[in-house]
């Protein structure tokens, strides 16, 4: 019966469909502008050749350019990319051996752990800016005279939350992987750790590498963690957006858009050519 | 594997004191009449509690905001979420990263820019011509919490109706059922995880934020977040900034709690 | 493995690379907008020493800044009133005169003198008067009839609904500000402590729902027409005015200075804190040398509280029209008053009021 009336598709039918095609590309468009709006905006005012950044006054480049003159703006950025790879760094390692960890437990205990894991994950970020903030404050308390807040103490709250993301990036791998492998590789002769390195780190690789990806995109954006958690001066582009009152005199917004057009634009131009490569790697092989 | 057992407890620990000590330092602070952190000259009173009201007041504006933005987040993502995973899309990992490459750009810029949109006289005024004016209406900050978390909301469900068997949708067809019930009866259900995942993926992180709330709302939307900031930072009230907090923690335990019911593995969060 | 302990050491140097500044720093604590750039630029080439800035948008915010220690503040310039409570908690430090040169007497204006006279006792000891100025209503004169509304009205226009109808009405997001704009409406002493007063005031700025609450962008929503009616800090309206001016556009705004008003002065002092309380005062007195109060003052659009940097001000070719025109000089309010520090109780209830305000 089915096949009867695929054979012809009465004109009613024909129009629907394309109807709800049109329907649902439309929609799809309308979502993706909506994600892309404040972008858009973004870029036009990172290009816009106007000192005030009223109004669109024609294409420049010169933002580009000038951001390399804004101290500030350039410490900034400094600090939000160095601590960013730092943070991922460190939480990469400390979560890999922290997941491996939480595996080996049993399941009770690991059920617990994963809820302790998840905690920053899920709090505020704001609570969980203010528990480091108190934490740190404690620390001052007991040991006078000593400079907490700073690079390090917002390094240090970066960690503190990044870690928890590659611990769960991590775990779902660990648990794809068949345990028996690591029995084999003792098995051959191998001492745990070396086993540890040789087998089970190369097979739980994607959720490191994925981990991290998170922890970095994680860190280079956070603002409010590093809001509560920096001092001494210590700001990153977050927080040196964030103190400026009126960014549109001393052209802040448009060096700001100009940072960010080129971190948006260079990582797509990344993802494409990731993906073409990979794709003629394909066609190569094939 | 269990020789690695004590790999974890470095870690155990660590989260141990980074959120156990801080909680009861919130506990003991809330019954503190306090300078700051001036533990010497403090004294025990149940003062902060008067003023409760306004932390539960925020509380629930937060809730309800939230909600709407949620809401409208499922209404868009899931068909959106729906369409990419239906299509025919050679490549629908890079449709999906195109859709995130704005999470990699600055939250707080994209919120100036959408506040430069929302004034009556701006940059998006006068290049544009249309003057849309919702700077510091609840709209602006519901508007504002859409765009941002909207992909939060596409990729779980995504995840998941990937994952489905695309027999089992056959089979329902051919057992006579029509596309929408074929939908409600077979593909609703198995994409439910993930859309759990993606309202609390939307959900938490607008009820909290303080950012959206205060660019956008102009002053006049006090979100619970607002108030908490508010109270750290420049009211120096650390008390009542913790006993306000307080009653954020325990909506996020509240939360874990279903979570841990719901998926013990952790993979709901990714 | 060795290659990775290579790499590993290069991360870790390059770790403390980043982290370490280079040199030593003088951290000050002010207000958004209220430092020339290019006089920074000078002392910490005078001084071979980098200045890290750090802003605070009300008086609230630098007292929680300087408490919590985030930073070890070497300069902050609080107003009057918190230089008032910084004291009374201990945490000021009291000037050294030999390392302030040009602190000298009748070095400041005359009429903010004999306000410091009547203020409390230490303030001379431990405060350097910077700039001074007081409340000011600013609004947007391409509305037809605000201007005389505004005039004729003054505080009414942030607490008569019916008043201002279809007018955008910006407040100030500072509990002392907002609270004494309340005080002046209904014509209560702005260091009033009693509790009625204080709940009606409270319950009157919970009745209000202004369009705005800001701070620093307040000035720029008023002269960009995304407010018609904001409470300013007197100064503000000239900074936007001499940016205006610079880009030639046009000036679509004005103040207007009610008689019975707060009087304020901002003042610099060195938070116990610094840990480099020599060159904290070589910044100071720096700030004092009258020429560089001038080129200040050219730039930061309050009155200098130097008697000689205002009297060059007015001699100024570029600003004489100006000061003559607009309410420039803070000691014509005939019935100015200044704030007081009210006690730690009254501090927090006047923070919470606000809070609720805005809800």
């Amino acid at each position: 019966m089915n096949q009867v009336i695929r054979v012809s598709l009465p004109r009613r039918m024909r129009i629907r469909q394309k109807i709800s095609s049109t329907f649902k590309w439309t929609f799809f468009g309308f979502v993706v502008f909506l994600v892309y709006f404040p972008l858009i905006i973004i870029t036009l005012q990172s290009v816009n050749d106007s000192a005030t950044g009223q109004s669109f006054m024609g294409f420049t480049l010169k933002w580009y350019v000038k951001m390399f003159e804004n101290d500030q703006l350039m410490q900034s950025i400094y600090i939000t990319v160095t601590m960013a790879i730092f943070a991922t760094l460190i939480s990469v390692i400390l979560g890999t051996f922290a997941s491996i960890g939480i595996h080996s437990l049993s399941s009770k205990q690991r059920k617990r752990a994963i809820l302790l894991n998840n905690v920053p994950v899920l709090n505020a970020d704001i609570v969980t800016g203010v528990f480091l903030m108190l934490m740190m404050q404690g620390v001052s308390l007991l040991i006078p005279g000593i400079q907490v807040f700073g690079y390090f103490s917002m390094l240090f709250a970066h960690i503190f939350f990044c870690t928890p993301y590659v611990v769960l990036s991590i775990l779902p791998k660990l648990n794809e992987i068949d345990s028996n492998l690591f029995d084999a590789a003792l098995d051959l002769g191998c001492r745990p750790q070396e086993a540890l390195k040789k087998v089970i780190i190369p097979s739980i690789k994607a959720g490191i590498i994925a981990g991290g990806l998170i922890a970095f995109t994680m860190s280079i954006d956070d603002f409010v963690i590093s809001y509560m958690t920096s001092g001494n001066g210590v700001l990153n582009f977050s927080m040196w957006l964030y103190s400026i009152k009126n960014p549109f005199r001393n052209n802040a917004m448009q060096l700001a858009s100009a940072y960010n057009t080129i971190i948006s634009v260079g990582t797509l131009l990344v993802l494409i050519i990731y993906n073409f490569l990979k794709a003629r790697k394909k066609k190569g092989v094939s | 594997m269990k020789k690695f057992k004590k790999l974890a407890l470095p870690y155990q620990i660590w989260m141990y004191i980074l959120v156990g000590v801080p909680i009861l330092f919130m506990i003991a602070l809330s019954f503190l009449e306090i300078n700051g952190f001036d533990f010497a000259t403090a004294h025990l009173t149940l003062s902060h509690f008067a003023n409760l009201p306004m932390g539960i007041k925020a509380f629930w504006l937060s809730m309800r905001y939230s909600f709407y933005a949620t809401l409208i987040c499922l209404g868009l993502g899931y068909p959106m979420a729906y369409i990419i995973s239906r299509s025919h899309f050679s490549n629908k990992y890079l449709v999906l990263i195109i859709l995130i490459l704005p999470m990699w750009t600055n939250m707080l810029l994209r919120i100036k820019a959408l506040e430069v949109v929302s004034q009556a006289h701006g940059f998006f005024s006068n290049t544009f011509g249309i003057s849309l004016n919702f700077y510091g209406t609840p709209f602006a900050v519901i508007l504002g919490m859409v765009i941002m978390y909207l992909p939060f909301m596409i990729f779980p469900i995504y995840t998941v109706l990937e994952k489905i068997d695309d027999s089992l949708i056959e089979a329902s067809q051919d057992l006579g059922a029509t596309p929408s019930k074929t939908f409600l009866q077979v593909t609703l259900p198995l994409s439910l995880k993930g859309v759990t995942s993606g309202i609390i993926m939307v959900f938490l992180p607008c009820a909290m934020g303080f950012t959206i709330s205060e660019i956008l709302g102009g002053g006049n939307i006090q979100m619970i977040g607002n108030i908490v900031e508010n109270l750290f930072k420049r009211a120096n009230n650390y008390s009542l900034g913790s006993l306000i907090s307080l009653l954020i923690i325990i909506l996020v335990l509240g939360s874990l709690m279903i979570i841990g019911k719901v998926d013990a593995e952790g993979e709901t969060l990714l | 493995m060795k290659k990775y302990v290579a790499v590993l050491l290069i991360l870790i140097s390059g770790l403390f690379l980043s982290a370490c500044q280079r040199g030593p720093a003088l951290y000050v604590l002010n207000w958004s907008e209220y430092m020339s750039d290019d006089l920074i630029a000078q002392f910490e080439d005078e001084f071979g020493v980098r200045v890290v800035l750090e802003t605070a948008d009300t008086n609230e915010i630098m007292y929680t800044k300087i408490k919590a220690k985030t930073t070890k503040f070497d300069v902050a310039i609080p107003s009057d009133y918190m230089v008032h409570k910084l004291y009374q908690e201990g945490l000021l430090v009291e000037f050294d005169r030999e390392l302030l040169p040009n602190y000298q007497s009748s070095l400041f204006d005359d009429q903010l003198e004999t306000l410091r006279a009547d203020y409390f006792e230490g303030n001379i000891a431990v405060a350097a008067p910077y700039f001074w100025g007081s409340l000011g209503i600013m609004y947007n004169t391409s509305k037809v009839g605000l201007q005389d509304l505004v005039e004729s009205h003054g505080w009414d226009v942030f607490f008569d609904a019916e008043l201002t109808q279809g007018y955008k009405v910006g407040m100030y997001n500072s509990s002392r500000d907002a609270i004494a704009a309340a005080e002046l409406y209904l014509g209560y002493d702005l260091n009033t402590t009693d509790d009625a007063k204080l709940t009606e005031v409270q319950n009157l700025l919970k009745d209000q729902s202004y369009h705005t609450w800001g701070t620093d962008n307040l000035k720029t929503m008023v002269s960009e027409g995304n407010l018609d009616i904001a409470l300013i800090y007197s100064g503000d309206f000239f900074d936007i005015l001499y940016a205006t001016m610079e880009d030639n556009i046009d000036i679509t705004y004005d103040m207007f200075v009610p008689d019975i008003n707060n009087v304020w002065f901002d003042a610099m002092v060195i938070p116990t804190t610094s840990q480099n309380q020599e060159l904290a005062h070589q910044f100071i007195n720096f700030m004092l040398d009258p020429d560089n109060a001038y080129q200040n003052a050219t730039e930061i659009g309050y009155c200098p509280a130097l008697k000689s940097a205002y009297q060059a001000m007015v001699a100024d070719p570029d600003y004489t029209d100006i000061i003559a025109d607009y309410p420039y000089y803070p000691g014509t309010i005939s019935q100015g008053y200044v704030y007081r520090d009210l006690g730690p109780t009254i501090y927090q209830r006047f923070e919470i009021i606000l809070v609720n305000a805005k809800g």
